[in-house]
């Protein structure tokens, strides 16, 4: 009688290679989505995590406190509304000057902005993106602008689904723009390094040192950011401006996005 | 089996969850454990498509926008290498 000692090892074999196949279709079928379909799979995906974002970004600011409190913190503005109303009052008239001012000689600001919530923002993300909680819906292109606080510019829109849009930050590597920095107002480019982050190289005799501004050459003169350091190597022609946006963007909640 | 499915739908979860908060590196860590410890664990490719979608500029769509995606797929390899290497059964 003979024996046969049955060979495991084909069978194997036999079940990776049809495990390689099905993962290998798999992979061109994803490929082939981004490719030719990009904004399919990130609709998708942004529409099953946008219910999460906005629970998350509601218990951020307090929006599921009791009554109570919530009327507490309501008196408490109301009275720091008080205040600022008076404060603001003054720089009305200051700000309706300068744009008579600006409409005399033709160059009357007319912009329309909206305010956004941010859902998410980086930290220590691969992207150099924020997650905004507008999007078509709202009207937003591609390429409209987003601002901070204090009309300090940070990004541009990027992709925009029904009702959120990305934005890809200034500073996000490899991105470049032209700035004017210190007293002189010295053309030069900025190139981004991530997290606010900026890189600028200028001749060793440029007039620029550390807490200089940024600022970019628009007609509203927005401040784009604060020289932080200065490399400069004694045997280079050049040295490295490093400068940061004046904002923190990893702690930013609300931003405004200015409509073409 | 019914403790392996289960086992695979927590990671499953998991992963998600680190994913919609942005913790990349958790839902990295979560992924390559579950993938070491189930067979053709493909959730592994999927989370780096999702991270991409969510977080990435797909209308720019080059090579840069599909760090997430290259690299779980280039983890999925090298651990299903591995495994076989070192003859690992579930």
């Amino acid at each position: 009688m003979m024996t046969y000692i049955q060979n495991h090892n084909d069978n194997r074999g036999r079940s990776y290679r049809k495990s390689g196949y099905i993962v290998f279709i798999l992979i061109v079928i994803i490929i082939a989505f981004r490719i030719f379909m990009p904004n399919v799979t990130s609709g998708f995906f942004t529409a099953i995590a946008r219910p999460f974002w906005r629970i998350e970004f509601s218990i951020n600011n307090g929006q599921l406190r009791s009554n109570e409190q919530l009327l507490n913190d309501n008196q408490e503005l109301l009275r720091k509304l008080e205040i600022r109303d008076v404060e603001l009052k003054s720089t009305a008239l200051l700000v309706d000057e300068n744009e008579e001012l600006k409409s005399l000689l033709g160059r009357a600001s007319s912009t329309k902005n909206i305010l956004a919530a941010v859902l998410q923002r980086p930290p220590i993300a691969v992207y150099d993106e924020l997650v905004i909680d507008i999007g078509a819906d709202m009207g937003l292109s591609d390429g409209d602008i987003v601002y901070a606080a204090h009309n300090v510019p940070i990004g541009k829109i990027v992709d925009i689904s029904a009702h959120t849009s990305k934005v890809l930050l200034f500073s996000s590597p490899g991105q470049s723009y032209n700035v004017f920095i210190g007293k002189s107002n010295i053309a030069a480019t900025a190139i981004g390094r991530g997290g606010g982050q900026y890189s600028v190289e200028l001749p060793r005799s440029a007039d620029v040192s550390q807490g200089d501004h940024v600022s970019i050459p628009s007609m509203r003169g927005n401040l784009y950011g604060i020289v932080g350091s200065i490399i400069a190597d004694p045997s280079a022609t050049f040295e490295t401006v490093l400068f940061s946006a004046p904002i923190n963007i990893y702690q930013l909640k609300w931003v405004y996005v200015e409509k073409k | 089996m019914i403790f392996k499915f289960l086992r695979r739908i927590i990671f499953d979860v998991a992963i998600l969850a680190c994913l919609v908060q942005g913790w990349w590196y958790a839902a990295l860590i979560v992924a390559v454990i579950a993938a070491w410890n189930h067979k053709m664990y493909v959730e592994l490719i999927i989370a780096g498509l999702i991270y991409d979608s969510l977080y990435g500029p797909v209308s720019m769509n080059n090579m840069t926008t599909h760090i997430g995606l290259t690299i779980c797929v280039v983890l999925f390899i090298l651990i299903g290498i591995m495994k076989k290497v070192i003859r690992m059964r579930e």
